[in-house]
C-alpha cells in the first residue's frame, strides 16, 4: 500500500519538477510547480508528518505559489511566450545535474546500503493495526521548549522580510 | 517496500532537478521556481530522516496515548518552510522591484554591475 503511494506521489513530484523547468511559459511553470508542492504534501503524510503535509498546502501552494503566479502576472508581457526561456549553457547543465544526482544517489546508497540491507523488506510504517499519530501537540511542544530561540529568530526573520518586501516595492515619492 | 534510500533519492533528484532550473532559465522567476524546488528536497529530506531511526529501520510510530515521538527533524522541515516564505517575499519584491526600474525580468539584462 505505502509503496504504491509512493510512486505515486514520487511520479507526480517528478512530472511537477520536470515541468517546472521544462515548460515554456513560466505561467505554467508555476502551475506546474503547485503539483509537485501538492506531491511533496503526499510524501510527508507517507512519512507520518501530519501537521507539516497541511502546513505544505496552507503556507507553500495557497501562500507562496499566489503570491509566484501574481508577480508573473503583474511582469508579463505579451511576446514573452515567442522569447526562448533557457539560456545557451542548457546542455553543460543537464551534464552537470546528472553528474550530481549520480554522485548523491552513489553517496546514498553506499553510505546506507549495509545497514538498510535488514530492513528493506520492512515497510516503513506498518499501516494496519496502528492508529496516526497526530504530531502538532509534540512539534508544538519541541517549538516553544528546545527551539524557542530559533522560533523567535523566525519571526525577527518574517517581520525583516515584511518590511523589506515594502521598502523594496515602495515608489519613492519624487518620482511617478 | 519504500526504505529510507527511495525517499533520499527522491529528494536528491529534485535538488538536482532544482539546479538545473537555477542554471539554464533566463528568467529571474523561473529561478525563484526552481530555487522553491530545491527548498522542497531539503524538506523531503529532514522528514524523510525522521521517520527514520540512526541505522536506517523505520521508526516505529507510537500508539495515541503513549510516548510522544520524536520530531526535531519535523521540526527544522518547519523551519525551512519559514525561511522559503520569507525568501519568496522578498525575492518577489525584489523582481517587482526590477521590472519596474529596467522594464525586463531576464537575468542578461541585468548588466549594471558589469563592465
Amino acid at each position: 500500500m505505502a509503496g504504491w503511494m509512493f510512486i505515486l506521489f514520487a511520479l507526480l513530484i517528478l512530472a511537477g519538477s520536470l515541468g517546472v523547468v521544462a515548460l515554456r511559459n513560466v505561467m505554467h511553470s508555476a502551475l506546474m510547480l503547485g503539483v509537485a508542492l501538492f506531491g511533496v504534501a503526499g510524501v510527508f503524510l507517507l512519512l507520518g508528518a501530519d501537521f507539516l503535509a497541511a502546513v505544505q498546502v496552507v503556507v507553500y501552494v495557497s501562500g507562496v505559489l499566489i503570491l509566484m503566479l501574481f508577480v508573473v502576472m503583474l511582469t508579463h508581457r505579451l511576446y514573452d511566450r515567442t522569447l526562448a526561456q533557457t539560456n545557451e549553457r542548457r546542455l553543460l547543465a543537464s551534464v552537470l545535474c546528472l553528474a550530481l544526482f549520480v554522485m548523491l544517489g552513489l553517496g546514498i546508497t553506499a553510505e546506507n546500503a549495509a545497514s538498510l540491507r535488514g530492513a528493506a523488506d520492512r515497510g516503513f510504517r506498518q499501516w494496519a493495526g496502528i492508529d496516526p499519530v497526530a504530531t502538532v501537540g509534540r512539534l508544538g511542544e519541541l517549538l516553544l521548549k528546545p527551539y524557542v530561540v530559533p522560533f523567535e529568530v523566525a519571526s525577527v526573520l518574517l517581520l525583516a522580510a515584511l518590511v523589506g518586501a515594502i521598502l523594496f516595492t515602495k515608489r519613492e515619492p519624487g518620482k511617478s | 517496500m519504500v526504505t529510507l534510500n527511495h525517499y533520499l533519492l527522491l529528494g536528491a533528484a529534485m535538488f538536482a532537478i532544482g539546479i538545473y532550473g537555477v542554471l539554464t532559465r533566463r528568467n529571474i522567476l523561473g529561478i525563484l521556481i526552481s530555487l522553491e524546488l530545491m527548498f522542497n528536497a531539503a524538506m523531503v529530506n529532514f522528514a524523510a530522516f525522521n521517520a527514520f531511526t540512526p541505522d536506517g529501520k523505520p521508526r516505529v510510530m507510537p500508539f495515541q496515548g503513549q510516548a510522544l515521538p520524536e520530531l526535531h527533524g519535523q521540526v527544522f522541515a518547519l523551519f525551512i518552510i519559514l525561511v522559503a516564505a520569507a525568501e519568496a517575499v522578498v525575492g518577489l519584491a525584489l523582481v517587482l522591484a526590477i521590472y519596474r526600474n529596467l522594464k525586463s525580468i531576464y537575468v542578461e539584462h541585468l548588466n549594471l554591475l558589469k563592465w
